[in-house]
């Protein structure tokens, strides 16, 4: 367990104590190994004996959980009196991601910022699960002459009973059959964390002790790798992927900037897509998702962790955030008055897909165009 | 080998397979109330083996189809004494309803049916029946006067009081249906609608369970079938019991989100209930069991 | 014969007229994720359990109910290939068995022509689990790691290992397979190929009753909820339904995002929807494989929710499952597999669910 644990549980002691929260939000241990999972502790509940104990901060809290705030900030439609009841005020427990979140929410007006008390912390990344349970799946093969490891549920390729992480970043996973197997955990972060830009949270409420990773180089390399393929094999890939899709939405309700009470894949007036899992269906419904993202997603891996096929989306959602930087210099960041790109204009914005339009998209545009290193440079003043 | 299980059951659609509905032609289109968002559709079966296969009673509905758009359950208005043909009258609301609002008579659709339980006619044999409706659900009660005012019925039935309101005169429906039960003997109709209206009107003025409260009709051997939107129901309930009448003696109609109106694809079920199988039809009794979840 | 052997490299020879289903990998699936596949290259026995249920063989996640062109009917596409299905699990077939129940013209009045006729056609070999893992709790469902119900035939993997094994290199490891027959259409297919089979022996039956058992007891001891609810239908009959108003709910589905994950992966979860989808005029009317978890399940056109929030439609599946097939069908509408757990984006945990309400299902109050 992290050693901010405490410090979390302090912290929302102290909010609870003070009557600054009606509610906390974090994370508690979870039901299966390598999972912390969110928790939702009550003002009421926070009296009770071991309520705020529940809470944890280890290398399995990568939930979003800016995709719950939505729900309690909601309004009736059409509200023509001010609100009567105030809004629940919320402590939640936020990674940068969650924060960016949070900020991008701010700015939709899906969130209320001052009802939350964010407490911040600085991330040090969290450990991919398949990852483990691959390479759990190698070490296991290697080691026992010509056998495997026992089949994991549902689905995964070694089923691990217990893992412990050292305080110098060592994990280490016991499989069924009594073998232990370990890593440091550099070796199976998340792709998005190690590829993560702005790993310390600006704007936090209350901050947690402890430093950031160094910022990772954004994960462009990938995509650039990927840009230069042909346009069939490129294709052949996305249906490969989707091919798998059952349309059970779990990516979209996984997102925090996926809000609408009604999606557009749901409307039946106009029917914009249908409801099976004809490919053409699949495909028109990720394409439409992942560009309703543009300048709002901050590839926490959400939808990637939640699908339960194993879609590689995280492909394509960093393509469109790839995309938005070039083209307007914006990365969806932690202040809350910058404008985003596709809610403003100016006369600097590329036309260039008028005036040639066989130009490769987010080659950078006249004027815009920050590169990879700067956030947010052309956003505010415009 | 055996015929297949698939092939025995001759229920509720073409050739016994329940989701392919019966070929209809709308024969004709009536405009039933001011605000011109309720049709009655009288449709005739194109087959007439579909047509002797449709075998109903009051209360139940079918799902009616659009080919391209979607279907949507209705309560059937007509009495199975109105051998030919079969109405339905659709409020305007959704894709579907907008479709067949669209619709010129002429115009081939389909229906799966008849779905769901029905009133319980066996009970009602020998009661006074006491009918209280507001608003577009008095559909299937059309059905069910119909049918009780047909003549080889009428002996079956006691004393028929019913009540139905409306917002305002011109929102009430059947109206040639209703002129003719106005005169007649056989039922004591009493018509209301909610506001003074500022024109001639000879019915009452009030909402529905206040004037059913007024009228206080008897419950000694009477069974009450209440149809209407959920706020009236949770007002006319307590007037009935008030009046006497007992739990399993108030039959209700209750609505819910349907597909494929047959049980199988699991929502419209409140409880362990389905209200396309086990419903719509209710008993006020029965609907206590259930979570309040409609 | 009711008993044989079978080698496994004859298994595939197995496959009829028409389709045949068994563990593998699909072609191009990056995944490491074994999935019921048609005539795999190579069928796989170190698995804990497939993706996607067996429910979509039968069931497929999307199927034509028909066809039409402007305002005609041009076909009704019942099924009529036979079907062969290897390798399920014994969870995966009692939830077919509760399918079957489900889609019989017995249940509520009507029949389901399309899965009735896919399962008419086909045969199902299950094959019993040696390697439980800790998400499983079949036993507690009224289930089992070598359960009977809903397959025609059982199959075992002989010389697989003892469940804990520290070399759990055996699985998979052994030859032949040993079959036991449960229904005719299982004698009729050992009838069929009996040129692949030979007779049972007594050893081999008794090592597979033997690794049955293991496997049973193991499953009881990774899972202990407090509760055995196969064994309390009459108990779930009278105590769940006072449950519906329990203050815990909320705290038990707090976490739920509202995906349909759960649902979808569920073997024995069959909600559907049907929609036409239209080019011009024509099209096909299609069912597809829906969640009660979407908000929009339950709407009504005039915009009336009977569920409007995320706890309310998190306890009508823990409801469905616990309570209302219970009183419909005589059967907990859940198998223990543990998709649902794995599959969890916020790892909710029906074990939860269960462990909290199990004193209250047990009580001995009777419920007006």
């Amino acid at each position: 367990m992290d050693s901010r644990t405490e410090e979390i549980r302090q912290a929302a002691r102290k909010l609870f104590a003070e009557d600054k929260i009606d509610l906390f939000i974090g994370f508690e241990a979870g039901t299966l190994p390598l999972r912390s999972r969110p928790c939702f502790i009550s003002a009421r509940e926070a009296g009770e004996d071991g309520a705020v104990e529940r809470l944890v901060w280890d290398s399995f809290c990568a939930n979003n959980l800016a995709a719950y705030l939505q729900k309690y900030h909601e309004n009736e439609p059409n509200r023509r009196k001010p609100r009567e009841k105030p809004y629940p005020r919320i402590g939640i427990a936020a990674k940068a991601c969650d924060l960016r979140s949070i900020v991008a929410l701010t700015k939709e007006r899906q969130v209320q910022r001052d009802s939350l008390v964010v407490v911040g912390i600085p991330c040090r990344g969290m450990i991919d699960r398949r990852k483990v349970e691959a390479a759990a799946a190698a070490g296991a093969a290697a080691d026992s002459a010509g056998g495997s490891a026992h089949p994991g549920p549902g689905g995964a390729p070694v089923e691990i009973l217990a893992h412990r992480e050292s305080e110098d970043g060592v994990l280490e996973v016991t499989l069924r059959g009594g073998q232990t197997l370990s890593w440091p955990r550099e070796e199976v972060l998340q792709a998005c964390c190690l590829e993560c830009r702005l790993p310390a949270p600006e704007g936090a409420d209350v901050v947690v002790s402890g430093e950031a990773r160094k910022p990772g180089d954004g994960g462009y390399a990938r995509i650039q790798e990927f840009e230069a393929k042909s346009l069939e094999e490129r294709w052949e890939y996305f249906r490969g992927e989707l091919a798998r899709c059952i349309r059970c939405n779990a990516c979209r309700q996984a997102c925090p900037t996926c809000w609408c009470k009604e999606c557009f894949a749901e409307q039946t007036d106009l029917k914009w897509i249908g409801v099976g899992t004809e490919p053409s269906d699949t495909m028109f419904f990720q394409i439409i998702r992942i560009f309703h993202q543009a300048g709002r997603c901050v590839e926490c891996d959400a939808c990637y962790r939640a699908c339960p096929m194993g879609i590689d989306l995280r492909l394509y959602t960093k393509k469109i955030v790839k995309d938005v930087e070039e083209a307007f210099g914006y990365l969806p960041g932690f202040d809350p008055e910058a404008a985003p790109p596709l809610t403003t204009f100016s006369e600097k914005d590329t036309d260039s897909f008028i005036t040639d339009p066989d130009k490769p998209a987010g080659a950078g545009g006249d004027g815009a165009g920050a590169g990879p290193a700067g956030h947010e440079t052309h956003a505010k003043g415009h | 080998m055996n015929t297949s299980v698939s092939e025995r059951n001759a229920t509720a659609g073409r050739a016994g397979n329940p989701y392919i509905p019966y070929p209809v032609t709308i024969a004709e289109i009536t405009v039933e109330n001011e605000a011109r968002d309720l049709k009655t559709f009288k449709l005739v079966f194109e087959n007439e083996e579909d047509r002797s296969a449709f075998a109903y009673l009051p209360g139940q509905f079918a799902e009616v189809s659009v080919l391209g758009t979607g279907e949507s359950p209705f309560g059937i208005a007509s009495s199975p004494t109105e051998e030919d043909y079969l109405l339905f009258t659709v409020k305007l609301t959704g894709t579907v309803t907008a479709e067949l609002h669209a619709s010129e008579p002429g115009r081939r659709i389909g229906v799966r049916g008849p779905l769901g339980n029905t009133f319980p006619w066996d009970r009602l044999e020998g009661k006074d029946i006491v009918i209280v409706s507001g608003g577009f659900a008095f559909t299937t009660l059309r059905s069910a006067i119909t049918y009780m005012l047909a003549p080889e019925n009428r002996k079956k039935y006691g004393n028929i009081f019913a009540l139905y309101g409306a917002r305002s005169p011109g929102e009430l429906m059947y109206k040639k249906e209703l002129a003719a039960w106005k005169d007649s003997q056989d039922i004591q109709l009493h018509l209301a609608v909610d506001r003074d209206p500022g024109e001639p009107w000879d019915g009452k003025v009030g909402l529905v369970p206040n004037v059913l409260r007024e009228l206080a009709p008897k419950a000694a051997n009477a069974i009450a079938m209440v149809c209407g939107p959920p706020i009236m129901i949770r007002f006319t309930i307590p007037v009935l019991q008030e009046l006497g009448f007992a739990k399993e003696d108030i039959i209700l109609s209750l609505e819910n989100r349907m597909k494929c109106g047959i049980g199988k694809c699991g929502r419209c079920n409140v409880g362990a209930k389905y209200v396309c199988v086990d419903g719509p039809v209710f008993s006020f009794a029965e609907l206590e069991k259930l979570p309040p979840e409609y | 014969m009711d008993r044989a052997t079978i080698r496994k490299e004859d298994i595939p020879k197995l496959k009829g007229e028409g389709k045949f289903f068994a563990p593998g990998r699909k072609a191009g699936d990056a995944t490491a994720f074994v999935e019921l596949v048609e005539e795999p290259a190579e069928i796989l026995y170190e698995y804990g359990n497939v993706r996607v249920p067996l429910k979509q063989v039968f069931f497929p996640q999307t199927e034509v109910l028909c066809e039409y062109d402007f305002d005609e009917i041009t076909e009704v596409p019942l099924p009529t290939e036979s079907i062969v299905v290897f390798g399920a699990r014994p969870c995966d077939t009692r939830a077919l068995a509760q399918l079957d129940a489900v889609f019989s013209p017995e249940y509520k009045g009507h029949p389901d022509p399309y899965y009735l006729r896919r399962r008419e056609n086909s045969v199902v070999i299950a094959l019993a689990c040696s390697l439980p893992c800790g998400s499983c709790f079949c036993t507690v469902t009224g289930g089992g790691p070598a359960d009977r119900e809903g397959a025609d035939i059982l199959a075992h993997e002989l010389g697989a290992a003892e469940p804990g094994a520290a070399k759990p290199g055996a699985a998979g490891s052994g030859d032949t397979l040993l079959f036991e027959a449960l229904t005719d259409k299982g004698r009729a297919l050992l009838e069929a190929h009996g040129e692949l089979f030979a007779e049972a022996q007594a050893g081999q039956i008794e090592t597979a009753q033997k690794a049955a058992a293991a496997a049973e007891a193991k499953v009881r001891e990774l899972n202990d909820l407090g509760v055995d609810l196969g064994a309390e239908l009459d108990a779930l009959k009278r105590n769940m339904d006072p449950l519906f108003e329990d203050s815990r709910w909320s705290g038990l589905t707090d976490s739920c995002i509202g995906c349909g994950a759960c649902t979808y992966l569920c073997p024995t979860c069959y909600c559907f929807d049907i929609a036409d989808e239209s080019r011009l005029y024509k099209g096909r009317r299609i069912r597809t494989w829906d969640s009660c978890q979407f908000p929009l399940f339950t709407r009504h056109a005039s915009g009336h929710n009977p569920r409007t929030n995320k706890k309310e439609r998190l306890r009508q599946r823990f409801m469905h499952k616990f309570s209302y097939a219970v009183e419909n069908n005589e059967d907990v509408l859940c198998v223990g597999c543990g998709r649902c757990i794995t599959a969890c984006p916020v790892n909710l945990d029906i074990r939860d669910v269960i462990r909290a309400f199990a004193k209250g299902i047990q009580s001995e109050h009777v419920s007006q």
